[in-house]
């Protein structure tokens, strides 16, 4: 199993796929840079104009949680669809000819490139907030407790994001289509549920992330809670594995 | 070797089935590592009553054959005759339908660390683009242990030696072709199954590729070769299995497919005819004094001709393409030039 991982690991950081997905992470991170200047202008009383003098006004700032989660899937698609455009399925298989253990394989490599991606998300956004407030004259009020939500929710988003992607893009094995279909599930489906049915749209991935991340201070009118978001999450990621492992084990690969 | 839940795992000492001359040595000495089973043994390629449908095509139809140690095997048949099918089943990137395809009774993925036991070159295209050669070989690497150094000596080995951190995007027919090659040799395995390993190589590197595999059956290498070009199968196959429509058409040695008959002139061929046809063997006349003897070969019709004290002028082994055995096996419809 270590050579295995060791095996995904190579194939992963050899490739432009990881290192553009951070390059957008760092990219998406730098916005609050942008958004404070204009937000410092604005009245602070508009509807959702964050308060930059409270800690739920920058937290709102430091939420990477959706982000992160599309970037994760987005690369979790794409890294398990070109396998199989690519062919380069035939070397994994090759290798890891049991197909359980590669699919296993590759979707703990592709969790943590996940949490990677999260933990850059998170601190770039934590540093270009610094920096944004300080060009307004504010400081960072932001508590520790607080800090390491958003920076454990973006690892959590990054994580549940690569594991979702690596399992829808398994079962289409077209980079296309598994990047539309993430993009409608996540920002389509979840924004109208949210909309329409507010009581199920607060069990969605998205809105379970963000409530992760900034707990008390989520924008939520009634967040489901840690450990019924923590269970949901999981189960989604088991889910979405369970779904790459039966296509890998029961499909030829070419 | 040792059973590990149902793993075949090669040991030190171990030895698989010596139905072939022992090898005495490997290609690379890093690849020649303690637990290389290259060095311990040869391993046969059985398959047997192989079926492989998809939905209502029936692609490989109740196939069975065996490729030996220490010698090639060419494996012939026309395209969608189900050769790569039947290869891709073997490495267990297909599932069978039915029936088996093993190494020593072991399906693929029953053998630890399965590079170093089977080489495999199946797909001219699997390589991520903007991934090196040398990545690419690490990357297989990695996943059975072998020292990123072998990946170096492999790239030597098939003359990519300047080539190893160009991206496979940019490589022509023939360097992906090599690579794939370097990436079957990487475990410097006891089985190599090479589907058209030929394709895009230069006279040269054919001519350096039928010495490889001459030399790795040589040394008790089980050697399996698909290929459509038939001239280079009779130069390099001792075996050969030709396949039409998923069945098997001949298995057998390529001297026998290929040799026409004996051909005798004789002046007093009456006597000559009686004893040959005495000892089993079909005779053709050719003439008045020409004759085409089949069904034995040619020391025995000279012992005959000897035997019935006849005089020879000519006595020739007589030779025909493997283009015409093949195409007399397997049809040339679909073949018609257009007018």
């Amino acid at each position: 199993m270590t050579r295995a991982l060791r095996s995904e690991w190579i194939a992963l950081t050899t490739t432009r796929a990881l290192l553009g997905h951070l390059l957008a992470a760092v990219v998406l991170g730098l916005l609050p840079l942008l958004i404070l200047p204009v937000v410092a202008q604005q009245d602070v009383s508009g509807p959702g104009v964050p308060d930059l003098a409270t800690e739920a006004g920058q937290a709102s700032l430091l939420t990477t949680a959706s982000t992160t989660l599309l970037l994760a899937a987005i690369l979790g698609a794409v890294v398990s669809t070109r396998r199989h455009r690519h062919r380069t399925a035939v070397a994994q298989l090759l290798v890891t000819p049991r197909r359980s253990v590669a699919a296993s394989t590759q979707l703990v490599v592709l969790l943590g490139a996940g949490a990677l991606l999260g933990l850059v998300g998170a601190g770039v956004s934590l540093a270009a907030t610094v920096g944004g407030l300080a060009l307004v004259g504010e400081s960072l009020a932001v508590g520790g407790d607080l800090l390491l939500r958003l920076v454990l929710g973006g690892v959590a988003a990054g994580m549940v994001g690569a594991a979702l992607g690596d399992g829808v893009g398994e079962l289409l094995r077209s980079s296309g289509a598994a990047i539309a279909v993430i993009v409608v599930l996540l920002f389509l489906v979840e924004g109208l549920v949210g909309a329409f049915l507010p009581e199920v749209g607060r069990w969605l991935p998205s809105t379970l992330l963000t409530s992760l991340q900034l707990g008390d201070a989520a924008p939520s009118p009634d967040p489901v809670g840690d450990g019924p978001a923590i269970t949901a999450l999981a189960a989604l990621v088991v889910a979405s594995a369970a779904a790459a492992v039966m296509s890998t084990a029961r499909r030829d690969a070419l | 070797m040792n059973r590990r839940a149902g793993v075949l795992v090669p040991a030190r000492g171990a030895t698989p089935r010596r139905t072939g001359p022992v090898r005495r040595g490997c290609v690379g000495s890093v690849g020649c590592l303690a637990s290389c089973p290259a060095e311990e043994g040869t391993v046969q390629v059985q398959v047997e009553r192989l079926t492989k449908r998809y939905g209502d095509t029936v692609a490989v139809d109740e196939l069975s054959f065996a490729a030996r140690p220490g010698r090639v095997t060419g494996f012939l048949g026309r395209n969608g005759a189900g050769k790569s099918t039947t290869l891709k089943v073997l490495v267990g990137l297909a599932a069978p339908s039915s029936g088996s395809a093993t190494f020593d009774g072991r399906r693929y993925a029953q053998l630890d660390a399965a590079p170093r036991w089977v080489g495999a070159l199946l797909e001219q295209e699997a390589y991520h683009p903007a991934r090196t050669a040398r990545n690419h070989l690490r990357m297989m690497a990695a996943g059975v242990g072998i020292p990123d150094q072998r990946c170096d000596e492999v790239l030597g080995l098939v003359g990519m030696a300047d080539h190893g951190d160009t991206r496979v995007g940019a490589y022509s027919l023939g360097m992906r072709q090599r690579l794939g090659l370097a990436c079957a040799l990487l475990g410097d395995p006891p089985v190599l199954l090479l589907d058209e390993p030929g394709n895009g190589l230069d006279p040269q590197g054919l001519r350096w590729l039928r010495n490889l595999l001459r030399w790795r059956a040589d040394q008790g290498g089980t050697v399996l070769v698909s290929s459509h070009q038939l001239a280079e199968v009779q130069l390099l196959a001792d075996d050969l299995v030709v396949i039409d429509r998923g069945r098997l058409v001949h298995a057998g040695l390529v001297d026998e497919l290929a040799t026409a008959g004996v051909r005798v002139r004789t002046p007093t061929p009456g006597p000559l005819v009686d004893a040959l046809e005495a000892s089993g063997a079909q005779v053709e006349r050719r003439g008045e004094h020409a004759l085409l003897v089949t069904g034995v070969d040619v020391a025995t019709v000279g012992e005959a001709a000897h035997g019935a004290d006849v005089v020879l002028h000519e006595l020739v082994s007589e030779t025909t393409s493997l283009e015409d055995v093949f195409v007399g096996m397997t049809g040339d419809e679909d073949q018609e030039v257009p007018a």
